[in-house]
């Protein structure tokens, strides 16, 4: 499994797994947990902020999208600063580094518990890598209080931002999160996992070609060793392949 | 041709230097390949040339990238030629990419040794009606090469005057395809351009089916057959980029086409 980071950029290659990932949302939030705000009739969840703005982590293994999650710069519009800013007590913090998290499914009901563990904790190991490559030092959101457990479970301290509000399914508030310098490697060692979680596929790769490219990211990142002969060796099949004449 | 033999012979009315000349004139004003390609489609035909491209034969690194950028193109042969994977066999493309000369297809027969696969192309050309062809490699400073090709049905005459002409004529529109194509402001003009405008129709129809109505539905709603609703969408779709109406809809919300 690994987390593709989708954007306004590269999102022409993801299309598929876009669509699955809306229906994945209104799955989790609308069917497991009965936000029904957010129901829709063609059941994709989609909202304001899924906009040119946002950037996705979006968890993929061969059976498809496992689970996701929505990031988004401080300084754009965003939940907490345009819709919500009541759950940061008036004051959503707002700068370069610190971005929102949101729209946060990891999992389903209906995987499997080694799925849902793996997905959790790729998500929080996709988020750290990407806040790495952007310089990202807080990720805000909003967050029910029955699930700041599980928030922490991974690792994350939630400071929080105001107090908690009835939101119409329960109660929740704004928090902040700092990114922390050893919170990669713990969560690394707790999955067993040393292999890189986080894919960005370059902008404007054409459809057919980027498939290529993915599958030798994917392969790349594992944590099954490909020897250097191996690799050697794929490399030359492609390149044969390529070559006009073979 | 130098400049003074093209004023010459403008000035003696030539028509072969005039056709140059005023073909040149063109390529500098022209904002829109489309006009460019309007009069060198007039001019090509006074020479039996119904069909012309200008491809990209090689990358900056010089490997070999064979892909049709431009033209008026023997659609049946072009088909063809990509079925067929022919530009494994294309000697003429190896050729552009080592020299600077231009040729011809019969030329290029006649002094080149030809390999099979080579011989196969053109014969099969020759069966899509085209039976000779003035080739012109073009070589950019960063080492990547790309050509214009003039077709025809029955072989050239050998007329260095008629190649000089068609040499010119060539490279100009090589130039055009350049600057108006891949230049840095026809870059930024395609940015915008691919910014796909949904027309008002189109808009509405993507906002009922997020809204989770049939077609039938729609059309009933905005007063129009259902059969349009289903243009309306594919068109909509096609605009997009997108291969179903769903991705249609998630798409036009994320670039702010269609509002909630």
């Amino acid at each position: 499994m690994h987390v593709h980071l989708v954007n306004s950029l590269n999102r022409h290659q993801y299309l598929d797994e876009i669509e699955q990932m809306h229906r994945h949302r209104h799955r989790v939030f609308v069917e497991s947990l009965g936000w029904r705000e957010l129901e829709s009739p063609d059941k994709l969840d989609i909202d304001e902020f899924d906009n040119s703005n946002a950037h996705y982590l979006i968890a993929v293994d061969h059976h498809g999208v496992r689970g996701s999650a929505r990031l988004m710069p401080s300084w754009r519009p965003n939940m907490l600063n345009t819709l919500f800013p009541e759950f940061a007590g008036g004051n959503p913090p707002i700068g370069p580094g610190i971005w929102e998290w949101t729209r946060h499914a990891p999992g389903a009901a209906e995987f499997s518990r080694e799925v849902n563990n793996e997905v959790r904790h790729l998500i929080s190991i996709a988020a750290l890598e990407f806040a790495a490559s952007r310089g990202i030092d807080t990720y805000t959101g909003i967050v029910d209080t029955r699930f700041v457990g599980r928030v922490t479970e991974m690792g994350w301290w939630v400071e929080p931002l105001g107090e908690p509000i009835n939101y119409g399914e329960g109660m929740a508030f704004g928090f902040r999160m700092s990114v922390e310098q050893d919170h990669l490697t713990r969560l690394r060692e707790s999955l067993g996992r040393r292999a890189p979680a986080l894919l960005e596929m370059p902008q404007g790769i054409d459809v057919a070609t980027s498939r290529l490219a993915r599958r030798s990211m994917e392969i790349a990142a594992s944590d099954s060793t490909l020897s250097p002969e191996k690799a050697e060796e794929a490399l030359r099949v492609i390149e044969g392949a390529l070559e006009p004449g073979a | 041709m130098n400049h003074d033999q093209i004023s010459a012979s403008r000035l003696d009315g030539d028509t072969a230097g005039q056709t140059i000349f005023e073909f040149a004139e063109t390529v500098r004003r022209a904002t829109a390949i489309e006009d460019v390609e309007a009069e060198l489609d007039t001019r090509l035909q006074a020479f039996g040339v119904n069909h012309y491209s200008c491809c990209s034969g090689a990358d900056p690194g010089g490997r070999i990238r064979a892909k049709w950028l431009r033209g008026k193109c023997n659609r049946v042969w072009y088909d063809h030629y990509i079925e067929r994977d022919h530009v494994r066999r294309d000697q003429l493309l190896r050729y552009g990419l080592i020299n600077l000369e231009p040729t011809t297809w019969s030329r290029f027969a006649a002094e080149v040794e030809q390999s099979d696969g080579q011989k196969l192309v053109f014969s099969e050309a020759a069966e899509c009606g085209l039976r000779d062809g003035f080739f012109l490699p073009i070589h950019q400073l960063d080492g990547s090469m790309y050509s214009v090709t003039m077709m025809v049905s029955d072989p050239f005459e050998d007329d260095e005057r008629l190649f000089a002409t068609l040499h010119m004529l060539a490279l100009y529109y090589g130039l055009a395809v350049r600057k108006l194509c891949f230049g840095p402001d026809a870059v930024a003009r395609r940015v915008e351009e691919a910014k796909p405008v949904l027309t008002d129709r189109q808009r509405e129809c993507l906002q009922w089916v997020r809204a989770g109505k049939t077609d039938w539905e729609i059309g009933q709603i905005l007063g129009i057959s259902q059969r349009t609703v289903v243009e309306h969408l594919e068109l909509a779709r096609r605009k997009l980029g997108v291969a179903t109406r769903t991705q249609a809809v998630i798409e036009a919300i994320s670039r702010g086409l269609v509002h909630l």
